[in-house]
């Protein structure tokens, strides 16, 4: 590779990876076990329109009794409060074992030095394991192995999110800090600076903002899972979104899903305000203005003292809970949890059973394929009008100078396509279920429909924010004759390295998405670990628990591996 | 990889018991808590256990707690891992709340229904109308139209929904996994509300479920979901408790239970909700049959 120079990019990629996408929807469509009665002949299409008619006009009177609204406010602090403090949870355990997962600090960058670095190497793996044992272990099965020392509370709720949070982070923080072009730290090394002390004083102050908007994000993301969490038994307001529609009351139904759309929209919104103030490029007519020093102190002092009051409003709310939790330390039944977790430990080797784990893997794979391929398509095409930079500051690089006709129109679009993506991933993967399986029935479809909505909307909002990062002067460069091209042409062959790492981390959060979907009509691996589980069959259980564990971490390990070859292009 | 975990909750456990006053821990009979398996409406089911703790505590003389249940399995684990002390399970939770605890859960009280229990297969009116299905005497007779039929069982742990559903399906030379038309469905939360719902708007032509639930289900419903088989006679749900609360507390628990009257009207409310006139002492070997068909079941659905 080296001694030919850079070589020349295609802006959609080589044709063998649209084979290879071809392919695995191919296969992925095969694969599933799908329900297209509604639209496969018209009486079915009729008959489904009829049902998501109804269904909507239910929907459309949402139930706004005293007891029903108060029950939803109280859930909804609940679920806030879990999310957050799981968050914490999971940084403060996720930060250190990244650190450990990570090759930079471990192994100092360059090529192997050799075999005196094994025992680190060791160490590297290790922490890479246990990241993914901890991301790969579904978060409902950390809620029942949690209920067994904390109880049913919000506590184990708590911490069932802490760990798998503390899952995710590890991971992307360790990649985000193994990302950071080595040169960056070279003035350190050269004054002889540890691994350790390149890390401190380079490396993580250079991946600091993306770190903390990766941070904001999963915490926004971590109220979202709270109530996927709900629907696989850790209560909150998601619980009570599955109950409804388990008992047919749309009025109530409709009650919920308006204050879950609230709060992942406020959170949403938070979110993304504070990670505004943490673009890149300082130079970006985007960016926030250069402060005072004093002005940045006070900044600083105000965020971590917001960040403390959240914290500290959350425990607040949760008190009840978290002391039953931690009196329920005093009655733990050590011989009966350690003999589940025994029993779970050891999988069935049983040919039989693996053929069929192997088979069922292919569900949920199947499932983040065309998920993560239909979002990602999705969100590209919704990236055009949804950036800030094309729709409103486009005059900046193109010269062009838009009426006010023109401008409103831009900023409508803006809004809309914006506001698209606000609703798709407001709208957590299972409500979405929810909502299709009327029109579907349950099944695989309205799931993979459903993975794709939230997907599109979740991609969308990174997919948009790469191409308005991206610095004006390098558009200004690009000859194009229009808006359009300059954006085909110019802004996204730019922005695909970062849409394709954001893609492939979709996938993985897919894959987990599809394994807990399984257990609401998807089928596949998800559904036949739950049923093991509940009919005692460990042995059996364990196999696709260990199918579960494996399959996050040959993705994980595929996604380092691209990253790693890309870089050293 | 299992291997990090006690040490990790532990830790996590001990971070947390550091962070606010140590709450004085409570003897276990200080203070008597119970769960009941969600297998219906789960608000339905918070509230008359809600009666039903204020009942035993007044009868009992000590504070009953209710604590609700995430699904079968939940309530099995509660009880097993010390985190409710008596629970109210089905047939099949019964026998692996029993197996679980390895001599230490025992049943107390039963219904007088339970002993003689039986599971309805209802069909979608106009599955029935459309003479894809008619009422039947002979679980056979499903055979030669389950092609066109689609199907579903309550819960995968539900006795009357799932179990025992299977089981009669199994004898009568019928693989439920591929007999009907697409695979068998399950109701994932909702229990037996969410089966007759389901056969009754039409989500699914055909449906198992508890008999109970659906003699006191409101008319229309049953009237979109008729009758079209009533399965023979088997065992069902029971109160069953752990030895730690102490054979004193546990005879007298189980004198509350049989004790409950329903010519009083705070405790026929409770009679009623649990959809019977009393509830009578049981043994534990009465449930032996229920875990000889658990035991049996092929179980090519967990493959």
């Amino acid at each position: 590779m080296n001694g030919r120079g850079p070589r020349p990019r295609r802006p959609l990629g080589p044709p063998l990876h649209f084979a290879l996408a071809a392919a695995a929807v191919g296969a992925s469509a095969l694969v599933l076990d799908w329900n297209l009665e509604a639209l496969t002949s018209a009486a079915g299409f009729a008959a489904a329109v009829d049902r998501l008619a109804a269904y909507l006009a239910g929907l459309a009177a949402p139930d706004l009794s005293a007891p029903v609204l108060q029950r939803c406010a109280l859930l909804c602090a609940e679920t806030l409060a879990t999310a957050l403090l799981g968050t914490a949870l999971g940084l403060s355990l996720g930060y250190p074992v990244a650190l450990l997962g990570s090759r930079c600090v471990l192994l100092g960058d360059g090529p192997p030095r050799g075999p005196w670095q094994l025992p680190r190497r060791i160490v590297l793996e290790a922490a890479r394991l246990l990241l993914d044992a901890l991301r790969g272990v579904p978060d409902f099965l950390w809620a029942i192995v949690l209920a067994f020392f904390t109880g049913v509370n919000a506590a184990t709720g708590v911490l069932a999110i802490g760990v798998s949070v503390a899952g995710m982070l590890g991971k992307v923080l360790s990649e985000q800090w193994d990302s950071v072009e080595p040169r960056r730290c070279e003035a350190l090394r050269s004054t002889g600076a540890s691994a350790l002390q390149t890390f401190l004083y380079g490396i993580q102050p250079l991946a600091a903002r993306p770190m903390l908007s990766f941070v904001l994000m999963r915490a926004e993301c971590a109220v979202r899972n709270a109530s996927v969490i709900g629907v696989v038994g850790g209560g909150g307001i998601g619980a009570a979104l599955w109950d409804q529609y388990a008992d047919g009351n749309w009025a109530r139904l409709s009650t919920v899903l308006l204050f879950l759309l609230g709060l992942t929209t406020a959170a949403d919104l938070a979110a993304n305000l504070l990670r505004a103030q943490l673009r890149i490029d300082p130079n970006h007519p985007l960016a926030a203005r250069r402060v005072g020093r004093l002005a940045a102190a006070a900044r600083r002092a105000g965020a971590l003292l917001g960040i403390g009051a959240a914290l500290a409003g959350s425990v607040a709310v949760l008190w009840p809970a978290l002391r039953a939790g931690a009196g329920e330390l005093a009655r733990v039944e050590w011989a009966y949890a350690g003999g589940f977790l025994r029993g779970l430990a050891v999988p069935d080797l049983d040919p039989a059973v693996l053929v069929a784990v192997a088979q069922h893997s292919l569900v949920p794979l199947a499932i983040a394929c065309l998920a993560t391929l239909g979002g990602s398509l999705a969100a590209a095409l919704l990236a055009g009008p949804g950036s800030v930079a094309f729709q409103l500051g486009a005059h900046r690089f193109t010269g062009e100078r838009p009426g006010p006709f023109r401008r409103t129109g831009r900023f409508a679009g803006l809004a809309a396509a914006r506001g698209t993506a606000l609703v798709l991933r407001g709208v957590p993967e299972v409500a979405w279920v929810v909502l299709l399986s009327v029109f579907f029935r349950q099944g695989v479809a309205p799931c993979v429909l459903a993975v794709a909505l939230h997907s599109a909307g979740v991609l969308h909002r990174v997919f948009a924010e790469a191409i308005d990062d991206l610095p004006y002067r390098t558009l200004e460069r690009t000859a194009a004759p229009d808006r359009a091209r300059l954006f085909a042409y110019g802004a996204v062959p730019r922005a695909l390295p970062a849409w394709r790492t954001y893609a492939f981390f979709q996938f993985e959060v897919n894959l987990r998405i599809g394994i807990a979907l399984g257990i609401v009509g998807a089928g596949g691996l998800g559904e036949r670990f739950r049923g093991n589980l509940d009919w005692r069959e460990y042995a059996v259980a364990s196999s696709f628990l260990w199918a579960m564990v494996l399959l996050t971490v040959l993705v994980d390990r595929t996604s380092r591996w691209l990253q790693r070859r890309r870089s050293r292009r | 990889m299992l291997r990090p975990l006690p040490a990790f909750a532990t830790l996590a456990v001990w971070s947390l018991s550091a962070c606010g006053p140590q709450p004085a821990a409570t003897p276990a009979a200080a203070e008597l808590r119970f769960s009941v398996l969600p297998d219906f409406n789960k608000d339905t089911l918070a509230e008359a256990s809600r009666q039903l703790a204020a009942v035993l505590g007044r009868k009992l003389a000590v504070p009953v707690r209710y604590e609700a249940a995430n699904d079968y399995a939940h309530a099995v684990n509660m009880l097993a891992a010390n985190k409710v002390d008596f629970v109210w399970l089905g047939g099949k939770t019964t026998c692996d709340a029993i197996d679980a605890g390895a001599g230490t859960v025992h049943v107390l009280a039963t219904r007088d229904i339970d002993l003689h229990f039986k599971t309805y297969f209802v069909a979608n009116r106009e599955a029935v109308a459309a003479g894809k299905v008619k009422p039947m005497q002979d679980l056979r007779e499903l055979a030669a139209v389950a092609k066109d039929l689609t199907f579903t069982f309550g819960d995968k742990n539900s006795t009357s929904g799932h179990l025992m559903p299977r089981h009669f399906l199994v004898l009568a030379g019928i693989d439920p996994d591929r007999a009907f038309r697409g695979a068998c469905g399950y109701q994932a939360a909702g229990g037996h509300s969410a089966t007759l719902k389901a056969v009754a708007s039409g989500a699914a032509d055909l449906g198992a479920l508890n008999f109970a639930y659906y003699d006191a289900a409101k008319a229309e419903d049953k009237a979109a979901a008729p009758i079209v088989y009533t399965t023979p006679e088997y065992v069902d749900y029971a109160w069953v408790a752990h030895d730690r609360i102490g054979a004193d507390l546990a005879a007298r628990l189980r004198g509350a239970f049989t004790g409950l009257d329903a010519a009083v009207a705070e405790e026929k409310a409770i009679l009623d909700a649990w959809k019977c006139r009393k509830f009578e002492p049981a043994q534990d070997s009465q449930w032996d049959s229920i875990r000889k068909v658990r035991d049996s079941l092929p179980k090519g659905f967990l493959r």
